[in-house]
């Protein structure tokens, strides 16, 4: 595949993409969006459906055409480059696994284009179907296997080019939890194998954060952040992604004084003393709490608490509580059951903390 | 897989609840009076024994099979059907490969009119249309010979030209109907993979759209084909007695009150049909797979 894949020179990003956009009449379905993406880096775009993450996705593939910007891929420009002379392969979501064709000749697809010698292309599908755990299975129609078979034959069809980038359109959204996490765990595993750059699109952001070197999170066709996944978690940089990446309290509040490193910010009609030095004091600020960062104390019952329970829910190893403020505003805990506060009622009143430096402001 | 659920139903043997069976009733009912009956009575007339004799007898097979004249019928009517069937799919494919990128469009509509027109109207009255289109001061030759391609107007009808050419517009949608829907069930999906996996649009057509349109293509055929050897009203009015097939053949030996000699013929039609029928069923199911696996 000499002519399809360039290689690798150093310091050269595997994907490069420069203000990029695709526009379908006046809806911008990918807005300018910039993005370097490793050499053998696991990349993940993540974002609610209708994001545009597939359909950036697609333009690396070079089945959509952006409307504007450029895509480079080992330092060649790809706009003009068809899908068949690119040095990229995509798992799809349909899979799109050739219904006449067996096991064999589906991953043998690309070498029998590509007129590579027949005893290397016996050597290297057989070698592929071992990666994916499906020795065996050559003779086999797709129709004649499992979800989870079917599968892994998409990607053994993607891996036998060696593209020089891997494209993965929600590939394991048909399949169901258990053989989800299964196959998140392969994949992971023959990405670090094969030190093959991977792009994967998902909703999903466990699966993201199963897998991933780097998340890039869109919203409305908009790259919002790109980073680790515990950056992400933990220093999300918009509102948007504190409340799409786990699940948070986005609260208004404003910085009443300063009290030496620490700013009081009024929130929920409570007073949150927060360390920051990017605020001064009488700014309007959006806080994000995560739930597990809200810690409940319970009080004697009957006694006012600064809060009170509105809703209790089991969840497993979690209680999930619903807390009313004295502002009046509904705010979400998470306690970990065996907690001390883990036995609260609806009515209850309890007191609260918040874990302050877990709390995010948000400009 | 699409594939996958499509063939479940027919690998697992189902179970229907004798009440659905009924359902099958009137159907069957109609099968056996309108077509059954009378089919069985005909086909019993090819045994009858010659006049003043009694009891079954071969002697109108033995009469029809040894003259040549019969073969002659017989395989003029195979052409007529090779004909028009090859014509009508080298026209219906194309054309169903547009429409099938074209679905949910303006052109999608204009073509499937189109194509399916000639339904509306009584295949007498287009067959009369057909003559004045394609005779010496038809429209046709009228263009051909203003446009200086010809010097003189070409004789278009009462021969095969003319049959032919009616007939391939008569079974364009029994052609194009099974491949368009056969087109129209491949996810877009398969051509995006092959595409990705390196391969040029003409390689993606032969070695996923094509082998996965076969099914389509088969029976497209066999409806064309076994539809064209009985056709009547083209040959007879667009022939003008020059095209000698069967069914003209066996019109004019019941007129001659040789119910018979009609018996047997019809007969040789029959056959004629199902011999490729099963030809192309077979050759669907036995037919090479690309690729050709480990070796």
């Amino acid at each position: 595949m000499a002519e399809r894949a360039g290689s690798a020179a150093p310091g050269q990003a595997a994907v490069d993409l420069a203000g990029v956009s695709r526009r379908y009449g006046d809806v911008d379905a990918v807005a300018d969006v910039s993005l370097r993406i490793e050499e053998g880096e696991f990349f993940s775009l993540l974002g609610p459906s209708g994001c545009g993450k597939s359909t950036t996705l697609r333009m690396i593939g070079g089945f959509e055409v952006p409307t504007s910007g450029e895509i480079r891929i080992r330092g060649v420009a790809m706009n003009s480059v068809p899908p068949h002379r690119r040095p990229t392969n995509m798992v799809f979501q349909q899979l799109g696994l050739f219904p006449h064709l067996t096991v064999f000749d589906n991953v043998a697809f690309g070498l029998r284009l590509a007129k590579v010698p027949r005893a290397e292309i016996t050597r290297r599908v057989a070698r592929q179907l071992e990666i994916v755990n499906l020795a065996g299975f050559e003779r086999r129609y797709p129709d004649q296997l499992s979800g989870g078979q079917q599968q892994r034959v998409a990607i053994a069809r993607a891996l036998t080019n060696e593209p020089s980038v891997l494209l993965l359109d929600e590939p394991l959204g048909a399949l169901d939890l258990r053989l989800r996490q299964k196959m998140q765990i392969e994949l992971k595993e023959i990405q670090r194998r094969l030190n093959t750059t991977f792009i994967y699109v998902t909703h999903d952001q466990g699966e993201a954060f199963a897998m991933s070197d780097r998340i890039g999170i869109m919203n409305h066709g908009r790259l919002e952040q790109v980073d680790t996944p515990r950056a992400i978690y933990h220093r999300p940089a918009t509102e948007f992604v504190a409340d799409f990446v786990g699940e948070t309290n986005l609260v208004r509040g404003k910085v009443t004084r300063r009290s030496g490193d620490t700013m009081i910010v009024a929130a929920l009609g409570l007073e949150v003393p927060l360390v920051a030095s990017s605020v001064s004091p009488g700014e309007s600020v959006t806080l994000s709490i995560r739930p597990e960062h809200v810690r409940l104390s319970r009080i004697q019952r009957g006694a006012p608490g600064m809060v009170t329970i509105r809703g209790a829910t089991f969840q497993g190893s979690f209680i999930h509580y619903a807390l009313e403020t004295p502002s009046g505003e509904t705010i979400s805990a998470r306690v970990i059951d065996g907690d001390a506060s883990d036995n609260l009622k609806p009515g209850d009143g309890a007191d609260i903390q918040f874990a302050v430096e877990q709390v995010r402001i948000m400009g | 897989m699409t594939t996958a659920a499509a063939l479940a139903p027919l690998r697992q043997p189902r179970v229907f609840p004798f009440g659905i069976r009924l359902l099958m009733l009137p159907a069957a009912f109609v099968l056996v009076a309108v077509f059954v009956v009378p089919m069985v009575y005909f086909l019993g007339q090819s045994l009858d024994a010659p006049a003043g004799q009694r009891g079954l007898s071969l002697a109108h097979y033995r009469e029809v099979l040894s003259d040549a004249y019969y073969w002659q019928l017989a395989w003029n009517s195979f052409t007529l059907g090779a004909m028009v069937t090859v014509i009508t799919l080298a026209i219906a494919y194309p054309a169903a490969l547009v429409m099938a990128e074209a679905r949910g469009t303006k052109l999608f509509a204009i073509i499937a009119v189109a194509t399916f027109s000639p339904l509306l109207t009584s295949v007498i009255i287009r067959s009369y249309g057909w003559l004045y289109v394609l005779s010496d001061r038809g429209v046709v030759n009228w263009f051909l010979v203003t446009l200086g391609i010809l010097d003189a107007p070409v004789r278009l009808i009462f021969n095969w030209t003319g049959t032919v050419i009616a007939m391939v517009h008569l079974e364009m949608p029994f052609m194009m109907f099974p491949i368009l829907s056969v087109l129209l069930q491949q996810p877009p999906v398969l051509r995006e993979a092959a595409q990705d996996l390196g391969a040029s649009s003409l390689q993606t057509w032969l070695r996923v759209t094509l082998p996965l349109s076969l099914p389509g293509i088969v029976a497209g055929c066999q409806i064309v084909f076994a539809t064209s050897i009985s056709a009547f009203a083209s040959p007879t009015i667009l022939g003008g007695g020059r095209v000698r097939v069967l069914p003209v053949s066996i019109y004019g030996s019941i007129q001659g009150l040789e119910w018979p000699v009609g018996a047997v013929q019809a007969v040789m039609l029959l056959a004629l049909s199902l011999i490729l029928v099963g030809v192309f069923t077979r050759a669907l199911r036995t037919r090479a797979r690309f690729g050709g696996g480990p070796r």
